[in-house]
């Protein structure tokens, strides 16, 4: 049979409730520095796997397995992806609870302790720092109040019982630097966040080719032509110098700008900022010239690609090979192309980059199309600027037909960010660099002529070094430990 | 807690683990204000030349990683961590700085591929000082026997307690920097920018500033064991710039690359910022060796607070 029990304990704390279990979590620092390493191992992942490729991509880079791992985690779109987004989120609610339960404790290290808790300090069993000088309190008053504020502190003098009290207090207002960090963060985060809104910003790629206008769908404000592309090298070198692209700038069919988009330096129309982002090619671009000297223009156009690596490719798109002259009697077929030409023993034997630098275009003519006897003619190969005759023709190879993508940038969180930025990182110098101190010097005579006894506290381990050396230097003496006897 | 006053005694073993928990923390403190500013200067550089500030990047995405990781050593002594922790922590941070120095190039894609090595170790010994200037290739053979030798000798130093060979080491690393600085003056005057374009300018410029950093630390710690750890470290940067980069001409600026104000800034602020966390990996390394047997929590303490540092 069981037993009454004689006594009965109760918790003295009462088990947490969830709710208070959860501001307790959502304001520990120790949820942080969980959240942070698994924002960094997220954030490494992302950095090595490549992002927002197609499926296949992944299947062919990892084998099919991981491929199919890597796309149903999300890890192709990591920085999009929900579970991203929610460690984000948590660290964003983790920081708002710290931040609001530190700006107690940030505002009672602003007011740094009272006169009297330092004046305290100096009596009783711990007391310590003190240093009798042979001279009037009233003589040595002056200099160390000077000293002090030297030393950049604000110094209050009142008088109690007969003793000077000096409390120089320094930095006081670094106790936020603390919270000017942390707050700032949320600047970059509310930056960020106007930044991707679409009603406060534009984040557009516009993808024009050359000749060709980009009609705005409400966007921009102003439709872009882009007139020319430029892509320049360094002598002798495959690396750009230089791309650029001429736009001239519309709204409502009246031209309201123009202007060359570069990479270093974006073009500004009605706070959009057009910046030089990536170029591409259309086809390629000749002159038909026939005997009777009318020039025609033809075009072959490109079908883009990307080869097994993700890289762009340009080629020949297969249905617009053929390109009938207005005669209708001849056509041009082009067989093959090449960006970067190699010509081993006279023949063009593969491509040396992946820029157009020498572009080539392998032509054959057709003729009698009109009698439907047509006839294939050898053009062979003919490089960007030369001409080459079949029949009473001449054709040219003008040039290629570049695309170019301009980033139409408005991003209204930018100055959030860049205030954010600098907030933070001055927070943190004076979160490293610089301490609210408050310390006393008390001036008390002892009851000789001509003797004080100068009394310095917090002190021990209180005291850190920094303070006792810019109290010395005030005093004009080395502090002692001691307890104030001789 | 913090060091204490015992802690500033010159007498006081320059080893102590708590000179060296205090100087880990001091140069990560000011180490991750730099990371900071290496990630802010290149949002801005990266708004300016890509027009957006942020793009998740693998290069500017592995910098937050490392700054992540710092961020959790701070907070992880904030909230009394175990030191040694703490200091695996620093270690892992390192980790990360050299991850995202240059294991992105390596194994990430990203805008950032103009770091990439081009080289592989086969054929490195024979590239070494291939398509440099004849001055700066003798320059650099001297620095780096400067740097090697330093190391021997401090090795020596430390494992016979010689005052003198250390001193010797440091000297010679101090000479070592000096021919460095020859080299990247002779190289820089070349390109008409300092030398910041290419993987193995960077990996040369790395090393540099971690010689200057290496010299400010070590004279503070005053002892050459810190060499025997914090010299490989500058060696391999050196290693990895010399062998994995075969081409070592001046070559052009690629576009991405061509505002001077932004390269210098920022990389300028990158080398320091890394060699200074690098080099607290030295010390935190050592403080797990000599900490082998503590358990003591660490502190929050601050730079202000009396450090043996």
């Amino acid at each position: 049979m069981a037993t009454e029990p004689k006594y009965e304990y109760r918790a003295q704390v009462p088990e947490p409730s969830l709710a208070q279990w959860l501001w307790d979590t959502a304001q520990s620092v120790r949820t942080t520095i969980y959240v942070l390493p698994a924002i960094a191992v997220a954030s490494t992942l992302g950095a090595l796997v490549p992002q927002n490729r197609p499926p296949e991509y992944y299947a062919m880079l990892y084998g099919a397995k991981r491929g199919w791992v890597i796309t149903h985690l999300g890890l192709d779109h990591l920085y999009t992806s929900t579970w991203f987004l929610v460690l984000i989120a948590l660290l964003l609610v983790n920081l708002a609870a710290c931040v609001f339960r530190s700006w107690r404790r940030a505002a009672r290290e602003y007011r740094g302790p009272t006169a009297e808790a330092l004046a305290r300090k100096l009596r009783g069993p711990r007391a310590a720092n003190c240093w009798f000088g042979r001279t009037s309190a009233s003589a040595i008053e002056q200099p160390i109040v000077r000293g002090l504020q030297r030393a950049y502190c604000a110094v209050r003098v009142t008088e109690e019982a007969g003793a000077r009290r000096i409390v120089a207090r320094r930095w006081s207002w670094a106790a936020y630097g603390r919270i000017v960090t942390h707050l700032a963060i949320f600047l970059v985060a509310l930056g960020a966040v106007l930044g991707m809104a679409p009603s406060t910003s534009l984040d557009e790629d516009v993808m024009i080719q050359e000749g060709e206008t980009w009609k705005d769908r409400g966007k921009l404000g102003f439709d872009v032509r882009l007139d020319k592309f430029h892509m320049d090298y360094y002598p002798g070198t495959d690396t750009p110098s230089h791309y650029a692209s001429d736009v001239t700038l519309f709204s409502n069919g009246a031209e309201v700008g123009k202007g060359t988009a570069t990479v270093n330096q974006s073009l500004v129309h009605g706070g959009v900022s057009l910046g030089q982002s990536s170029w591409g090619l259309a086809g390629v671009r000749l002159t038909v010239t026939s005997k009777g000297g009318s020039h025609e223009p033809v075009t072959f156009p490109f079908l883009p690609s990307a080869d097994a690596m993700g890289n762009q490719v340009w080629d020949l798109d297969e249905q617009g090979r053929v390109a009938f002259l207005a005669d209708r009697k001849w056509a041009l077929v082009a067989n093959a192309f090449v960006l970067d030409a190699v010509v081993q023993n006279g023949e063009i034997v593969g491509s040396a980059s992946d820029k157009p630098r020498n572009p080539a275009l392998l032509l054959q003519g057709v003729s009698g199309l009109d009698a439907g006897k047509h006839q294939f003619r050898e053009i062979g190969w003919l490089r960007r600027g030369s001409t080459a005759t079949f029949g009473d023709h001449a054709v040219r190879f003008d040039d290629v037909i570049y695309t170019s993508t301009l980033s139409a940038r408005k991003d209204m969180g930018l100055p959030l960010v860049w205030a954010g930025f600098i907030l933070t990182t001055l927070g943190m110098i004076v979160m490293f660099y610089l301490r609210p101190r408050a310390f006393l010097v008390e001036l008390s005579p002892t009851g000789r002529a001509e003797e004080t006894r100068i009394g310095v506290a917090p002190s021990g381990r209180e005291l850190l070094d920094a303070d006792r050396q810019l109290i010395e230097q005030a005093c004009q003496t080395q502090l002692k430990r001691g307890n104030g006897s001789r | 807690m913090t060091p204490d006053n015992a802690g500033l005694a010159k007498e006081a073993d320059p080893l102590s683990p708590e000179r060296l928990d205090s100087m880990t923390y001091r140069l990560i403190a000011m180490g991750f204000i730099l990371l900071t500013l290496v990630i802010i200067t290149g949002a801005a550089w990266a708004q300016y030349t890509w027009h957006r500030w942020w793009s998740w990047d693998p290069k500017e995405t592995s910098a937050l990683v490392a700054w992540l990781v710092y961020l959790v050593y701070l907070h992880g002594r904030l909230v009394r961590w175990p030191r040694k922790l703490v200091a695996w922590v620093a270690v892992l941070g390192a980790l990360a700085v050299v991850f995202c120095y240059a294991g992105v190039n390596i194994w990430g894609g990203g805008m950032h591929a103009y770091g990439k090595p081009t080289g592989g170790l086969r054929t490195a010994a024979q590239h070494s000082f291939t398509g440099m200037d004849t001055t700066e290739a003798t320059l650099s053979k001297l620095f780096l026997v400067a740097y090697l030798a330093a190391w021997a000798i401090t090795l020596g130093a430390a494992s016979f307690r010689s005052r003198g060979a250390a001193l010797v080491g440091t000297v010679m690393v101090a000479a070592g920097a000096l021919l460095q600085t020859a080299a990247i003056v002779q190289r820089s005057v070349m390109a008409g920018r300092l030398p910041f374009g290419t993987g193995y300018e960077y990996a040369v410029s790395f090393a540099w500033a971690m010689a200057i950093v290496y010299l400010v630390v070590e004279r503070r710690l005053n002892t050459p064991v810190f060499g025997t750890v914090a010299l490989p470290l500058l060696l391999g940067v050196l290693a990895y710039g010399f062998l994995l980069f075969p081409e070592k001409g001046v070559s052009p600026l690629p576009v991405a690359l061509q505002n001077l104000f932004w390269l210098h800034l920022h990389v300028a602020i990158a080398i320091v910022s890394y060699s200074i966390l690098m080099l607290a990996t030295a010390t935190a390394a050592l403080y797990l060796v000599r900490a082998r047997k503590e358990e003591q929590p660490a502190s929050e303490s601050r730079l202000d607070d009396n450090g043996g540092a």
